[in-house]
């Protein structure tokens, strides 16, 4: 069910995830265009999302979000302006120390040629928020030699949030602690459960499909062509899966692969390697009641699980 | 008394599910414009280079844990592929001495196998390269079935037909392939000449006739009962004159027309993906139907190239694939499913945000009349050969 609407203010935005950034100067929304945002999202009852761009928005825009009071979602250098919003850093790019005070919740993306510092990063990014999303990116590109290294890195990142839960952190990290928590698929839901706008007014199933086409509009509703396959039972290697933190992004699927319900090879192993040190973290912590209540996670032994499904073979694992 | 088991069933390939279908798009070009034919873009411009060729021949064989299964059809296409029969040659070779010289588990169970329009059949070079490859090939030459029908299909761009240059090479291909089998196509116009067809056919020697009613959005009302009249009288000169005990026609087939299990039989029926096909340049392509001159509303769907290799990334959705996953709600609940056929290319083709996931269902109403005129022809056959009914 649909429940929210994210509002792209600026096309120059920048990514809150997997996707990439819109490059600017980008186009910003109009007050007109934002009113009816906000009015289709009020008709239907979706809480509404906005992505900020660093472009000033116009006073009638200011106006308009005051008075509707959204979540939002900022780019690091507006922070300090935005202090109920979750601010988006990229690792060597912003500094996450300048983030003012403690947030609820931060999003940290990793370029690839960043990635051995992974552990490193979440470590400062822990100091200013309780609850850190992370999104490696241009997975696409990642080789075995950068799956060996995530892994390594995510084995390290482990031990940092054992030695702060030992301490009686209630710190969460997307990449190992959602696992812990859920008992079903917990995915993006892109195009199910939110539904983007354009500047525009166009309707995208997320910020990465905005050059992709539209699956409606707020003037003429909303319209997405084979929704069908956005669902988790027509995902034949996701549906067998329980790697349920897995965002299972479908902007990243249909780039490598070709559609939206197949996940790429990379994107499966980095989301096993995920829960495989998320299985060996709650071994690590059992002896504490909070960790002993939650399920224990199954030893696997496949990484991809299209291994699982395929009888045709492609020669990994 | 006849064997109703082997009867029921259709013949297995050679090496059925365990040989990989290699096929080299040699040309896409061809001397007809079939009018059913899903190559839309023919052209003569696009040929395939032996140095493609070869560098997809060494890529395939060197990625032995990709190309695992234990034999091997290289198949050649078109457009027409006896157009490039010196090319043909000259890859067969490279591959009999790669297999020989890599050491290849291929080297013993390998086949060469084309299917051609049989304009260029009695070509010299065409002989010899039968000659020189007897016991490794196998070839097939498409005849629709009788003059009025092959010749409303299967013309040249003048629009003359085709029948008489094509059945003149038939005895001549039928002694050197004696099992050989022919593919027959049908559309909404040639309906009527179904029966008349596979009895010619037959009647010219052709064993096994092989018939698929196309899969693209051509059929009108009361096509079905078109179909359907056709197989019964068919069904009833099979049965009355005791032809089924030496020939075959694919349209009939005990195991179609059940219900399938969500759980069971949840596979793929189409074999893209697990196939290979090589563009002129070098592409890979899940197979043909995959290839720029297939393509005529989406963008061709590339899974690698000789050059870097195959992208399995793109080949995951194909092998992943499954029935209830690319099929509507009607096509999960239908009751007769077993034997109903699609093709991923045309679902790819014609879906509305370019997936191979949305299944094409325009087939739908012949698959029903072809039930239909199975159930009678198997209760006919049943009874006359004191089987009973199941």
């Amino acid at each position: 069910m649909l429940t929210h609407l994210l509002v792209l203010l600026d096309t120059a935005a920048p990514s809150f995830c997997y996707y990439p950034s819109g490059r600017g100067p980008g186009q910003t929304m109009s007050p007109a265009v934002l009113a009816t945002a906000v009015a289709f999202a009020r008709r239907r009852s979706l809480a509404l999302v906005l992505l900020y761009g660093e472009t000033p928005l116009p006073a009638a825009c200011r106006d308009i979000i005051a008075a509707a009071g959204p979540a939002a979602i900022v780019p690091a250098a507006l922070a300090g302006r935005h202090p109920d919003a979750v601010p988006v850093l990229v690792a060597g790019q912003d500094d996450p120390g300048a983030i003012p005070g403690v947030r609820p919740q931060l999003i940290v993306r990793l370029p690839r040629e960043r990635l051995a510092d992974l552990a490193a990063v979440v470590g400062v990014a822990l100091e200013r928020t309780t609850r850190l999303n992370l999104y490696p990116l241009d997975i696409d590109r990642y080789t075995d030699g950068d799956l060996a290294l995530y892994r390594r890195q995510l084995g390290l990142v482990a031990g940092l949030l054992a030695a702060r839960y030992r301490q009686g952190a209630l710190t969460e990290l997307s990449i190992l602690s959602d696992r812990l928590l859920l008992s079903r698929m917990n995915n993006c839901d892109a195009g199910t459960v939110h539904l983007t706008v354009a500047p525009d007014g166009r309707l995208h199933l997320c910020p990465g499909f905005l050059h992709a086409g539209a699956v409606g509009s707020l003037t003429g509703g909303i319209a997405v062509a084979n929704a069908r396959l956005l669902a988790l039972e027509n995902a034949p290697v996701c549906a067998r899966c329980d790697a349920w933190h897995c965002k299972r992004c479908i902007y990243l699927n249909r780039k490598t692969t070709l559609e939206w319900n197949t996940p790429s090879r990379q994107q499966c192993l980095l989301a096993h390697h995920e829960r495989e040190t998320t299985r060996l973290l709650r071994q690590r912590l059992a002896d504490l009641p909070a960790f002993a209540r939650q399920a224990p996670i199954p030893a696997l032994d496949y990484l991809d699980p299209f291994s699982q499904i395929s009888d045709g073979g492609l020669g990994h694992e | 008394m006849d064997n109703l088991d082997r009867l029921a069933r259709p013949e297995p390939s050679w090496e059925e599910d365990r040989a990989k279908n290699i096929t080299f798009i040699v040309t896409e070009d061809c001397q007809l414009r079939c009018k059913y034919c899903y190559l839309v873009g023919k052209n003569p411009g696009r040929r395939m280079d032996l140095a493609v060729a070869r560098q997809a021949v060494d890529y395939i064989l060197r990625e032995r844990a990709l190309f695992a299964e234990p034999s091997v059809v290289w198949e050649f296409i078109g457009g027409e592929p006896l157009l490039e029969i010196d090319l043909i040659d000259r890859i067969s070779d490279y591959i009999k001495l790669r297999l020989y010289e890599t050491g290849h588990p291929w080297f013993d169970s390998y086949r060469f196998s084309l299917s051609t329009n049989g304009l260029m059949y009695g070509d010299p070079r065409v002989q010899r390269y039968i000659a020189k490859n007897r016991t490794h090939l196998s070839i097939g030459i498409t005849i629709d079935g009788i003059r009025e029908k092959h010749d409303l299909m299967r013309v040249f761009p003048d629009g003359r037909g085709s029948y008489d240059a094509v059945a003149a090479q038939l005895p001549l291909w039928l002694r050197q392939f004696p099992g050989a089998a022919t593919k027959v196509t049908i559309a909404h116009d040639d309906l009527p000449y179904i029966k008349d067809s596979v009895l010619h056919l037959w009647g010219l020697g052709v064993q096994t006739v092989n018939i698929n009613v196309v899969f693209e959005n051509i059929w009108q009302p009361g096509d079905d009962a078109l179909l359907e009249d056709q197989l019964l009288s068919l069904a009833d000169a099979i049965v009355d004159r005791g032809l089924y005990r030496q020939y075959r026609c694919s349209l009939f087939d005990d195991t179609i027309g059940r219900p399938l299990d969500p759980a069971g039989d949840n596979q793929n029926w189409c074999g893209s993906g697990k196939m290979l096909a090589i563009g002129a340049q070098g592409e890979f392509y899940p197979c043909v139907r995959f290839a720029p001159h297939s393509m005529s509303r989406q963008a061709p769907r590339s899974v690698g190239n000789c050059r870097d290799g195959l992208d399995t990334n793109r080949l995951r959705p194909f092998l992943a694939l499954t029935r209830l996953a690319q099929s509507p709600p009607q096509c999960v609940a239908c009751q007769i499913a077993s034997g109903c056929a699609w093709c991923q290319g045309l679902n790819y083709e014609c879906s509305d945000t370019a997936t191979i996931y949305q299944r094409a269902t325009y087939i739908c109403p012949m698959h029903k009349a072809r039930v239909r005129a199975n159930r009678y022809y198997w209760d006919r056959l049943r009874r006359k050969l004191g089987a009973g009914t199941c």
